[in-house]
């Protein structure tokens, strides 16, 4: 179900002193399976961008394509494209209100409709997804640790059975056990065929992760690529205050140093290796 | 630092156990042991769950330990006479920058705690500008703190800690919910407190990054202290923090695989520049 968006402009408060422009004739598409990042400072119009792609908000100019429909022109299709295109918002586990951890992932199928058996084959299939035991289930959300929290709450968003997943934020806030943990299960349900979209600031989760990064600025697409294409234009970002992954950064500081070091660099053994051939390469030069 | 006199905080034997003698009971802080001294920059890493919250919270009477003892500046925090000196003396900024704000400007903020010590209005007014200008807010003063950006809010919480002349500052995962700027920024004024204004800081956090800056590392795991030490003690080879869920720093991974590769560095290196130093030097001698 691939989502494009065609130069899309959205205007808060139009007509009025508060009018802003967040969103200035924006276009991003996403394919079927792709995992992508979107990345950009505080208030550059990435939650408004997101919103945008399962009909939370509609656009002000241009369109919003899905699957080739174009989105808000039938408004009761809304809530079918809601279903399919899942949302998880930041700090989800805060939505959090069930007594058990059942009835809270259970409680969007059962909005649904669905009967019982559905209903709990979902959760049986969304908590085991997010890596969580099938015993946690009776237990109450409230006495799980922050990343489990944070789980439960995904799985209530993917027992919507949706295709594609957008998440804001996914890992902050988590311990580093936490998040690997998280990182994991994220990677595995993009394996799985669901279409994952993930705004974050955290540049070692894009590392990880996504195959491709929107950069955002004001409210515009500055930079559209490859992950590895993206973390390679290190002065781009630094002139827009993002981070680099702290590997690539290490790699960074080396170059200054005027070791002739990559800086397409991504994880710890791309690093050890990159510098390995620096000490090596220099032995062969001097002997 | 200045080691006259008792440590600034004492944990001696102390514990915190959640609904003490009721079914479910949690013990969340075992029997501690544990000094800060004044000046220090202790940073304090654990996982979700380890006890590191409880723990702060001891340090200034938010939590008086329900075994044992936890005396600042030789007062017990269980004594109810000395609790308002006591977090005057030490004070906490938070997690969430929107949880902690209460007043409608920036400098309003500030002069909260001084109002209600009674402070005369002239003093009151020094005291402002002077804590906004050393933290950098002194263009801030007017604006309202629910439209300030996270980094800033912890700025200003950070000020509004600062104008009641603490000894110490106890920060929960305070950075936890920045941005990268915003992280940058605090942990900036962080450092100036500590070299500048000798202030002991105690920094909760769980990014390793941010822990290798401080002085000492205390290691937090399942309400005791795993390890206790500086951060290249700590996260050389002291602890196994894959078992406490903790990662270990980029900077030592890298040191550690080019020592298994043979080469012949310090695989307890912790700092991005002393890397930069080893690996040109290993260069320059072959």
């Amino acid at each position: 179900m691939p989502i494009a968006l065609e130069n899309v402009t959205y205007v808060y408060a139009p007509d009025t002193p508060w009018e802003q422009e967040a969103l200035s004739g924006v276009s991003v598409e996403v394919q079927d399976g792709d995992f992508l990042g979107i990345v950009g400072p505080t208030g550059s119009g990435k939650s408004t961008l997101i919103q945008h792609m399962n009909g939370l908000l509609l656009p002000t100019h241009g369109r919003v394509l899905v699957d080739g429909e174009e989105v808000g022109k039938d408004r009761k299709a809304l809530r079918a494209l809601r279903r399919k295109v899942g949302m998880v918002f930041q700090y989800p586990e805060h939505q959090l209100f069930e007594e058990t951890v059942e009835a809270d992932i259970a409680f969007g199928p059962k909005n649904l409709g669905l009967d019982s058996d559905e209903i709990a084959e979902r959760v049986r299939w969304a908590v085991t997804s997010v890596g969580l035991p099938d015993d946690i289930l009776e237990r109450s959300p409230f006495e799980l640790s922050g990343g489990q929290m944070r789980r439960v709450a995904i799985a209530g968003v993917l027992a919507m059975r949706g295709t594609v997943l957008i998440l804001d934020e996914p890992t902050s806030g988590l311990d580093p056990r936490g998040r690997a943990g998280l990182v994991e299960q994220l990677k595995r349900l993009n394996r799985a065929g669901i279409t994952m979209i993930m705004v974050s600031h955290s540049m070692e989760d894009m590392a990880q992760l996504v195959n491709r990064i929107v950069v955002l600025s004001e409210g515009k697409v500055v930079i559209d690529d490859s992950k590895r294409a993206v973390f390679s234009r290190l002065e781009d970002l630094a002139n827009l205050s993002l981070d680099v992954p702290r590997v690539t950064n290490v790699m960074l500081e080396m170059r200054r140093a005027g070791l002739p070091v990559p800086l397409d660099v991504l994880t710890v053994n791309e690093g050890i290796e990159a510098l390995c051939q620096v000490l090596r390469g220099s032995d062969i030069v001097e002997e | 630092m200045n080691a006259a006199g008792p440590p600034l905080i004492e944990f001696r034997e102390a514990g915190f156990t959640y609904r003490r003698g009721e079914e479910g009971e949690i013990p969340a802080v075992k029997g501690v042991s544990l000094c800060i001294e004044r000046g220090e920059f202790v940073a304090v890493v654990g996982s979700n769950g380890s006890g590191k919250s409880t723990l702060a919270k001891m340090m200034n009477a938010l939590l008086v330990p329900t075994e044992g003892d936890v005396v600042v500046d030789g007062m017990s925090t269980a004594d109810e006479a000395k609790v308002w000196d006591i977090r005057r003396m030490v004070g906490m900024v938070f997690q969430n920058p929107d949880n902690q704000l209460v007043s409608t400007t920036v400098e309003e903020e500030v002069a909260f705690g001084l109002e209600n010590l009674g402070v005369p209005t002239d003093e009151m007014h020094r005291v402002i500008d002077r804590v906004l200008g050393e933290i950098g807010l002194g263009d801030l003063r007017r604006r309202e703190p629910h439209n300030l950006s996270g980094g800033q809010k912890q700025r200003v919480a950070i000020a509004a800690v600062l104008a009641m002349q603490p000894e110490c500052i106890v920060m929960d995962e305070a950075t936890s919910m920045l941005d990268p700027r915003g992280r940058l920024d605090v942990m900036e004024t962080v450092r100036h407190l500590c070299r500048d204004r000798n202030l002991a800081v105690v920094f909760i956090t769980h990014f390793m990054e941010e822990a290798v800056e401080a002085d000492r590392v205390v290691v937090f795991s399942d309400g005791t202290v795993a390890t206790d030490g500086t951060p290249r003690n700590v996260f050389g080879d002291g602890i196994d923090l894959d078992a406490v869920g903790l990662d270990v720093p980029v900077v030592t991974a890298l040191a550690r695989g080019l020592v298994d590769r043979g080469f012949g560095l310090d695989p307890a290196t912790t700092r991005l520049d002393e890397l930069v130093e080893a690996v040109c030097q290993l260069r320059s001698r072959t």
